[in-house]
């Protein structure tokens, strides 16, 4: 392997050496109790300048502009990220490859791991994790993984909705 | 033994194997919390989130906003990545990318619409940051977009943490963001192949990775929903996506480095992004769509590159390739049928 420049080992560096970092830590509590709560609480991001959006009565901002209102007000975060009841849930979905299970645990409101527990299908379980979107696919005793462009989570999402919406009830 | 565990996480599927000697039980311990980063770092850096706090600083515009060290650092590298590469690569596109149909959260289905932000004319120029103070300054509306960096880090922050918790011998696979620690089970360098981006059955061929990176990016997996012909891949400058080049592979010592500049280079074409990445010390393999590869000089040589070419069989069962090159060994590929 070639040296990378000292500029771009550092600027990694500096972002990898970060993960138990006290701000990060304190900045991701904060949001999340901001989340469940209700208060608004004091981020880093929330200095003290105005907002350019308006704070609804879960104490989220939201964007301010009204054209597109009706998107505005149904962002994926309210449903996916908040209101969740802390705990581990299990979700089941099929798809087009056959069954799948998930188990999804919540911390302080938000997701904190989603983990498939079994995937039952006519395919050797290794081969789907590997290439959810390629159902054939390259699977050889030589080749330890493959790398491609990303590959989205589509065969998942009815088992991970399903353990959501028990996190919800 | 080899342990395998798969999550799923920033719109993708997160497999780690590790392989070790080590308790069942203490291995799950630290793949549970290497996996950890990845949902650390979504919620710190979702476009998707209308709360993340990517998002909440994209709404403040002119005034300096001090945000989390991790947020911090992921932008500057962004914005280092977008000095380094003219533009290719650009932190601000989100409200581009927003227009372009890639606004869903993957798991509620329910769009993100940042209509307070600018669509033209605004670049990583309009964004200032203060390293002292952990402050950006958004000089204009815009959608700040990590997209490009965050997969890639959360995978080198989930490698550290294994190395840390004393594995030597790991992979972590992103949706294709690869990280392989150390020798697989077989006591050798791990083998990643590339797929063929042309025939996503096949590959293109394979490399040899031990404690090293390698990322792809394509512009054939995440077509625009609402703009046929337009990918996922956009280059910033011209708003358009990339046409020469279908993939890029490159390998770095981290993976943030290997996302950024795969993207980044496939957006600069194919001259332009292969001196690129000589320049920036990286290996990389790009190809066209007629299959045209490009490798950087020393791409075959560091990576033990091995060609694959595959009878194209239509059925299923067992087909068996010739290898290329040294040794001529017969190879055993194992395939499905849909």
């Amino acid at each position: 392997m070639n040296r990378i420049s000292p500029k771009w080992m550092a600027l990694c560096t500096a972002a990898i050496g970060l993960t138990y970092a006290a701000g990060y830590v304190v900045t991701d509590t904060e949001a999340a109790s901001r989340a469940s709560s209700g208060q608004v609480t004091q981020t880093p991001v929330q200095s003290n300048q105005p907002d350019y959006g308006y704070v609804d009565d879960q104490g989220g901002t939201r964007p301010s502009d009204g054209s597109e209102s009706q998107d505005d007000r149904t962002t994926g975060a309210d449903q996916a990220q908040q209101g969740y009841k802390d705990g581990s849930y299990t979700g089941e979905g099929v798809n087009r490859i056959g069954s799948v299970s998930v188990k999804v645990r919540i911390e302080s409101g938000k997701i904190a791991e989603v983990r498939i527990v079994d995937c039952t299908t006519s395919y050797p379980e290794s081969l789907i994790e590997q290439l959810p979107e390629q159902v054939v696919a390259l699977q050889s005793p030589d080749v330890d993984n493959v790398t491609g462009a990303t590959e989205s989570t589509d065969d998942f999402r009815s088992a991970v909705l399903d353990a959501l919406n028990k996190a919800m009830a | 033994m080899v342990y395998q565990e798969t999550f799923i996480a920033m719109d993708t599927t997160i497999m780690m194997t590790v392989v070790s000697d080590a308790a069942e039980r203490t291995i799950d311990r630290s793949v549970r919390r290497a996996a950890r980063c990845f949902y650390q770092i979504e919620q710190v850096c979702s476009r998707f989130d209308t709360d993340s706090e990517l998002m909440r600083a994209s709404r403040r515009t002119g005034v300096p906003v001090r945000v989390s060290p991790i947020l911090y650092h992921a932008m500057k590298f962004a914005v280092e990545a977008a000095a380094e590469t003219g533009g290719a690569l650009d932190p601000t596109i989100g409200r581009k990318m927003e227009l372009r149909g890639f606004r869903r959260n993957y798991l509620s289905g329910k769009p993100v619409c940042s209509a307070f932000a600018e669509n033209a004319g605004v670049t990583f120029r309009d964004l200032v940051l203060n390293d002292e103070k952990m402050e950006m300054t958004l000089k204009k509306p815009m959608v700040l977009d990590l997209n490009a960096v965050a997969k890639g880090l959360a995978v080198d922050q989930a490698a550290k943490i294994l190395r840390n918790a004393g594995f030597l011998h790991f992979m972590i696979n992103a949706g294709g963001d690869i990280y392989a620690a150390g020798q697989n089970e077989r006591h050798e360098s791990w083998t990643i192949g590339i797929r063929d981006p042309l025939d996503p059955e096949k590959l293109a061929g394979t490399v040899r990775l031990s404690d090293a990176a390698i990322c792809t990016s394509g512009h054939y997996e995440r077509p625009s929903p609402v703009m046929p012909g337009e990918s996922h891949l956009l280059d910033p400058r011209s708003g358009r996506s990339p046409g020469m080049i279908v993939s890029c592979s490159v390998i770095a010592p981290f993976a943030m480095l290997a996302d950024a500049f795969s993207t980044a280079a496939l957006v600069m074409g194919p001259e332009t992004g292969i001196e690129k990445l000589e320049y920036m010390c990286l290996d990389g393999l790009m190809i066209g769509c007629t299959s045209r590869r490009l490798f950087t000089k020393n791409f075959k040589e560091h990576t033990l590159w091995n060609e694959q070419r595959q009878a194209s069989s239509a059925g299923a069962g067992i087909v068996t390739a010739r290898k290329q090159g040294k040794g001529g060994r017969q190879q055993r590929v194992r395939r499905s049928s849909r």
